[in-house]
C-alpha cells in the first residue's frame, strides 16, 4: 500500500508541475497587462521587479512617508537619500544646480527631449546597503548626477560622481511606430561579465561586432512584440546593466514608441534659381492615421537627390496644431539639381512626407577669361565645379565663334580675330544652369596688366601702368574684381551707404590659399573696407589678397580671412570650420585627439567618408613632416561641402 | 628599412606572439612597442593571466637569447649578475656570467627578491651594464627586462622602489580575457596546443640584426612635432601638480613616453607622432612613476586615477596656433 500511496503522489507532483510549467510559457493572455507580467521574465529583469516591489511597497511607502516625520531612522532607504524610488517610466529628470545649465530631460509631459544632444545617459551605478535597489545616475557632460525620485515625484539632484562610461549608445533616443521593429544599439567597452536588459518590450540582445576596441550590441525587438494592445504609446525607458566582476555599469536611453504620423507638404517653392543663399518656405501639415492633428512637435525639411539618400536639411519648422511651415534656406553651396523635398516629424526616419514633390534648384555659372598668348581661353564652372561639354557663343566685332568646354570646362579662341576691342561670351543656359554673359575689353600697349582686373568704377581711381596688353574684364553681373596690391592707391568713393543690417553672404569660408580670388557677396549694396582700406560700394566684390590675416567691414559686420599656404590652411580650415561643427553636435574637443574626434562623429552617424578625409589630411598637416598641397586643401574643402559646414 | 617593411614585420611578430597568447593583442603591441626602445616591461596582474607566458613567447619570438629568472627570497645578487671564481690551475679569477648576460632577462614574480637583488638589476636596466666586484661589463644590445609581479600578495613579497618602478619604461596591465569568445578561444587553443606551454613550438620570426634594425628606424626614422612634444611635457605637468600627488613623473618619465610613442607610430605604419600615441600608451608609461600622498592613498586613490585626470585637463593640439 505504501509503494501505491507513492505512486500516486508522484503522479500528482508530475502533474501539478507540468501544469505549473505549462502556464509559465503561455504567451496568450487576457489583457495586456497580463501579458507583460509574462513574457518579461524572458529577460532578466531588475529594474522590472523593482516595479513589482514597488508596486507592493507603494502602500507600505505610503505609511512610511507619513511616518518620515515622526522617525526617519525607521526608514530604508537611510536619511541621506531619502525617499529613493527606482526608475520609473514616468520619472522625470529636472535642471540639476551642478555644473550643467539645461534640463537633461523632461518626460513625458513634454513630447519632446529637451538637450537631444546631450540626453540623459547613465552612471555606474554604486552598491547602496542592499545590492538589489539601483541608484540611477545620470550622465551630462562628463559629470554624474544622481536624481533621486520621490514619491510625490519631485527629483532632488544630491551629488555628482566623477566616472566613466562603460557602457555606452550612439543612439540614446531610438523612435518607434506600432507594428514596427526595432533596435537599439548601444556597446560596452572593457571586459564583462554578464549583460541584462530592463525594457517593456521583448526583444533579445544581438552582437552586431566590434570596433575601437568596443563590443557593438543591439536589442531588437520583433514587430510582433510591438503591438500597441500589448504596450500603450509613450517614451518606454532602455536600461541596460553590465556586470564587469568589480563594479555594475549601467545604460539608460528611451524608445519614443508613438503612432506614426502622416506628413503631408502642400505648399512649397517649385523653382529656385540664382546663386548664394536662396530663400524657400515649405509648408504642410502632420496628422495621426485617424486624421487627428498632431499637436505639436518639430519639423525639419531636408532636399534629396534620390529618396533614400541623406539630403541637405534646409531649415526647420514647430508644428502647431497639425499645421508647419518652414521658413529655411537653401544654402549657396547646395548644387543645382531636382530634388525632392521631403519633410521629416521629428526622428521618424521613415516618416518622411508623402505628398513628395520635387524642387528644381538653378545656379547662376560663373565664367573666367584670360589670355594667353594669342589665345582667349574661357572656363566655365560653378563654384569650382565644372560645367562640360557646354556650348558658348563668342561675338568678336562682326564673328560670332561657338565654342565647346571640355571636360574641365575650358573652351579656347585661337586666334583672337583682329579688329575688335570687345568679345562677348554668352553662354545661354539649360535645365540646371542659368544663362551668363561676360564682356571682355581688350585693350594693346602695357605690359603685365592681365593679373589685375577691376570694376570700372574703381579703376579711375587706380594708376595702372598701361603693357603691351591690357585685358580689362567687365562682370555683367555685376561683379568687382579687385587684386590688392601694395602698389595700387585706393580713394574712399564719395557714395555713403547705410551700415545697419548689411550681412556677408559669401565668403562663407574663412580661410583662402594665396592664388585664391575671394568672392565676396553682401546681403545689400555695402562699402567694404579690406584692412581699413575702402574698395568702394558694390553687392559683390572678388579680391585676391596677399598673405596673412584680413580684416573685411561692410556696415557694422566684420569677418577675418586668413589666407595660407596649404599646409597652415589646411589646420586653420580645421580649426575654423571643423572644430566649431564637431562642438555644435554636443561634442568636445577639448582633450579628445582628432581620430577620437573623428571616431565620435561617426558614432553619432555623420557621414565617415569626409570626416575621415578631414581627420587625415588635419594629421598629415599637423603633426607630419611630408608636404601638403593645393589638392589636399581642395579635398578637406570639399569634404566640408559634403558635411555642410562650408 | 621604411615605415611599411617596419609595420609589416610588426604584424609577423604580433601575429606569432598572438597564437598563443590570445585575446590580447594590444597588450603585444604594447610590449613591443616597449621592446623596440629598450624599455624594460613590468606586468602586473593577477595569477593565471599569462604574464610569464607573453614574455617567454616575446624572447622565443624575436629571435633573441632570453634567459628567466625565478626571484625568490634568497636570491642573491651574485646570482643574477655573475661572480668571479678562482681558477687555481690557471692561476686567475674567471669571470662566470650570470643570467643577465643576455638580450630578454625575464625576472619572474621579481617582488619576491629582497631590496638588495631588485637592486641589483638597476645598472643593467638603466644603463645596459653591470659592475661585478669593480670591474664594468657592457651587455649585449638589445637589453631589456621583462619582470612580472603579482599585485595581490604581500606575504613575503617586497614591494619594488620607486627608483626601480621609474626605471620600467611601462607598468602593464594583462587583465582577464575581455569576451565569452575570447576565454573560449583560450581553451579551444589549449586543446590544440596538447601541452601546457605552447612557447616551446614558437620560431622566431626575426633575427637579432633585423630587430636592431628596427629600433634604429625607431630612434631615427620617427618625426616628432613640436605640438606633440608640448603635449606631452604638458601632460607630465599636470600629473605633477595634482594636488593628490606626493611625487609626479619624472622627465625620465616624459622622455619615455616620447620614445614609446615614436615606436607606437611605426607600429601603425606612420614616421610621425600624434596625440593618440601619446594618449594610448600615458597611462602605462606614467601612472607607476606617480607617488600618491599618503592621505590620499587610503582613499584608494592611485596613479592611474591622477593620470586619467592629467588626460582630461590636457588639451590636444589640433588648431592653427600660428600666431
Amino acid at each position: 500500500m505504501r509503494r501505491e500511496h507513492a505512486a500516486i503522489l508522484l503522479f500528482f507532483l508530475i502533474l501539478i508541475s507540468t501544469l505549473t510549467l505549462g502556464q509559465i510559457f503561455v504567451l496568450e493572455s487576457p489583457s495586456p497587462a497580463d501579458h507583460r507580467e509574462k513574457t518579461q521574465p524572458l529577460i532578466h529583469s531588475p529594474l522590472q521587479s523593482l516595479h513589482s516591489r514597488n508596486q507592493a511597497e507603494e502602500s507600505q511607502n505610503n505609511t512610511e512617508r507619513n511616518n518620515h516625520q515622526k522617525n526617519p531612522s525607521a526608514l530604508e532607504p537611510p536619511r541621506d537619500f531619502p525617499g529613493f524610488v527606482p526608475p520609473r517610466s514616468d520619472f522625470r529628470f529636472v535642471p540639476t544646480d551642478v555644473d550643467t545649465d539645461c534640463p537633461v530631460a523632461v518626460l513625458p509631459e513634454d513630447p519632446e527631449l529637451v538637450c537631444i544632444k546631450s540626453p540623459a545617459r547613465s552612471l555606474p551605478i554604486l552598491p547602496w546597503k542592499d545590492y538589489g535597489y539601483w541608484q540611477l545616475i545620470v550622465w551630462y557632460r562628463g559629470k554624474y548626477y544622481i536624481p533621486i525620485v520621490t514619491n510625490d515625484g519631485d527629483v532632488h539632484t544630491v551629488q555628482g560622481v566623477n566616472g566613466e562610461a562603460v557602457v555606452d549608445t550612439t543612439s540614446p533616443l531610438v523612435f518607434s511606430s506600432p507594428g514596427e521593429s526595432f533596435s537599439i544599439p548601444f556597446y560596452v567597452s572593457g571586459p564583462y561579465l554578464h549583460i541584462n536588459v530592463s525594457f517593456a518590450f521583448t526583444g533579445n540582445i544581438v552582437r552586431v561586432g566590434e570596433r575601437n576596441g568596443s563590443v557593438h550590441l543591439e536589442y531588437r525587438v520583433p514587430p510582433f512584440a510591438t503591438r500597441e494592445e500589448i504596450h500603450p504609446t509613450g517614451y518606454y525607458p532602455f536600461f541596460v546593466t553590465v556586470d564587469t566582476g568589480n563594479r555594475t555599469y549601467a545604460l539608460l536611453s528611451w524608445v519614443a514608441f508613438l503612432k506614426k504620423p502622416v506628413v503631408e507638404i502642400t505648399n512649397y517653392s517649385k523653382k529656385l534659381a540664382g546663386n548664394g543663399d536662396l530663400p524657400v518656405e515649405v509648408s504642410g501639415r502632420v496628422y495621426y492615421p485617424d486624421g487627428m492633428p498632431v499637436p505639436m512637435g518639430r519639423v525639419w525639411v531636408t532636399v534629396n537627390r534620390s529618396k533614400g539618400t541623406k539630403g541637405f536639411i534646409i531649415g526647420y519648422g514647430k508644428v502647431s496644431n497639425g499645421r508647419f511651415t518652414v521658413r529655411g534656406v537653401v544654402t549657396s553651396s547646395i548644387p543645382p539639381g531636382s530634388y525632392h523635398i521631403i519633410a521629416h516629424y521629428r526622428g521618424y526616419p521613415a516618416a518622411p512626407s508623402n505628398s513628395d514633390p520635387e524642387l528644381l534648384i538653378r545656379r547662376r555659372p560663373e565664367i573666367e577669361a584670360s589670355l594667353r598668348n594669342d589665345t582667349l581661353i574661357i572656363r566655365v564652372h560653378w563654384r569650382s565645379v565644372p560645367l562640360a561639354n557646354r556650348s558658348l557663343t563668342v561675338t568678336v566685332g562682326n564673328s560670332t565663334f561657338t565654342l565647346r568646354t571640355d571636360e574641365r570646362g575650358f573652351a579656347r579662341l585661337h586666334p583672337i580675330p583682329a579688329g575688335g576691342k570687345k568679345i562677348l561670351i554668352s553662354y545661354p543656359g539649360d535645365r540646371l544652369y542659368l544663362p551668363v554673359e561676360k564682356t571682355v575689353v581688350l585693350s594693346r600697349g602695357g605690359e603685365n596688366g592681365l593679373k589685375i582686373s577691376v570694376n570700372r568704377t574703381i579703376l579711375t581711381q587706380v594708376s595702372i601702368g598701361l603693357s603691351l596688353v591690357l585685358l580689362l574684364v567687365l562682370v555683367v553681373t555685376g561683379r568687382s574684381r579687385l587684386h590688392l596690391n601694395p602698389g595700387l592707391k585706393l580713394s574712399p568713393p564719395s557714395l555713403k551707404y547705410s551700415k545697419t543690417s548689411v550681412q556677408f553672404i559669401e565668403p562663407r569660408r574663412r580661410v583662402f590659399l594665396p592664388d585664391e580670388i575671394v568672392p565676396v557677396v553682401l546681403s545689400e549694396k555695402a562699402e567694404l573696407t579690406v584692412d581699413g582700406k575702402n574698395l568702394g560700394a558694390d553687392e559683390r566684390f572678388e579680391l585676391r589678397l596677399p598673405p596673412g590675416r584680413h580684416l573685411l567691414r561692410a556696415g557694422s559686420e566684420e569677418i577675418e580671412l586668413h589666407i595660407l599656404p596649404p599646409k597652415e590652411a589646411v589646420v586653420d580650415l580645421y580649426e575654423q570650420h571643423f572644430l566649431p561643427f564637431v562642438r555644435s553636435l554636443g561634442i568636445q574637443t577639448r582633450e579628445r585627439t582628432p581620430l577620437e574626434i573623428a571616431g565620435a562623429l561617426v558614432r553619432k552617424g555623420i557621414a565617415e567618408e569626409p570626416v575621415l578625409t578631414i581627420t587625415r589630411t588635419l594629421v598629415l598637416a599637423k603633426y607630419s613632416e611630408r608636404p601638403v598641397g593645393k589638392d589636399d586643401f581642395w579635398r578637406m574643402v570639399d569634404s566640408l561641402e559634403k558635411l555642410g559646414v562650408l | 628599412m621604411d615605415a611599411k617593411e617596419f609595420k609589416d614585420l610588426a604584424e609577423n611578430i604580433v601575429g606569432a606572439i598572438s597564437s598563443v597568447y590570445i585575446g590580447n593583442e594590444p597588450v603585444v603591441r604594447k610590449t613591443l612597442a616597449a621592446a623596440l626602445v629598450n624599455g624594460n616591461v613590468l606586468f602586473e596582474d593577477y595569477p593565471g593571466l599569462g604574464k610569464t607566458l607573453l614574455a617567454k613567447a616575446f624572447g622565443r619570438v624575436l629571435g633573441l637569447k632570453y634567459t628567466r629568472v625565478q626571484f625568490t627570497p634568497d636570491l642573491l645578487p651574485a646570482d643574477i649578475l655573475g661572480t668571479k671564481v678562482w681558477r687555481q690551475n690557471l692561476g686567475t679569477f674567471e669571470l662566470i656570467k650570470g643570467p643577465v648576460f643576455t638580450n630578454v632577462l625575464l625576472a619572474d614574480e621579481i617582488n619576491r627578491a629582497p631590496p638588495k637583488t631588485q637592486s641589483a638589476l638597476l645598472e643593467a636596466m638603466e644603463e645596459r651594464q653591470v659592475t661585478i666586484e669593480g670591474e664594468t661589463f657592457s651587455l649585449e644590445r638589445p637589453f631589456f627586462v621583462m619582470a612580472t609581479q603579482n599585485p595581490i600578495e604581500f606575504e613575503g613579497t617586497y614591494p619594488l622602489p620607486e627608483a626601480q618602478l621609474d626605471r620600467f619604461l611601462v607598468r602593464l596591465h594583462v587583465g582577464y580575457p575581455r569576451t565569452e569568445e575570447d576565454e573560449l578561444a583560450i581553451l579551444e587553443a589549449r586543446l590544440s596546443w596538447g601541452k601546457d606551454d605552447p612557447t616551446t613550438d614558437l620560431k622566431p620570426v626575426i633575427d637579432r640584426e633585423t630587430f636592431i634594425e628596427m629600433q634604429e628606424l625607431v630612434e631615427n626614422g620617427v618625426y616628432v612635432s613640436r605640438d606633440v612634444l608640448r603635449y606631452i611635457v604638458n601632460l607630465v605637468r599636470n600629473a605633477r601638480a595634482d594636488s593628490k600627488v606626493e611625487a609626479g613623473p619624472s622627465p625620465r618619465g616624459a622622455i619615455a613616453l616620447m620614445k614609446i610613442a615614436k615606436a607606437n607610430a611605426l607600429l601603425d605604419g606612420r614616421d610621425f607622432v600624434i596625440p593618440d600615441d601619446v594618449k594610448t600608451l600615458a597611462m602605462d608609461v606614467l601612472a607607476h612613476r606617480v607617488v600618491i600622498k599618503a592621505e590620499y592613498s587610503f582613499e584608494g586613490v592611485g596613479g592611474e586615477d591622477v593620470i586619467k585626470d592629467a588626460l582630461k585637463k590636457t588639451p590636444v593640439p589640433k588648431g592653427a596656433e600660428y600666431e
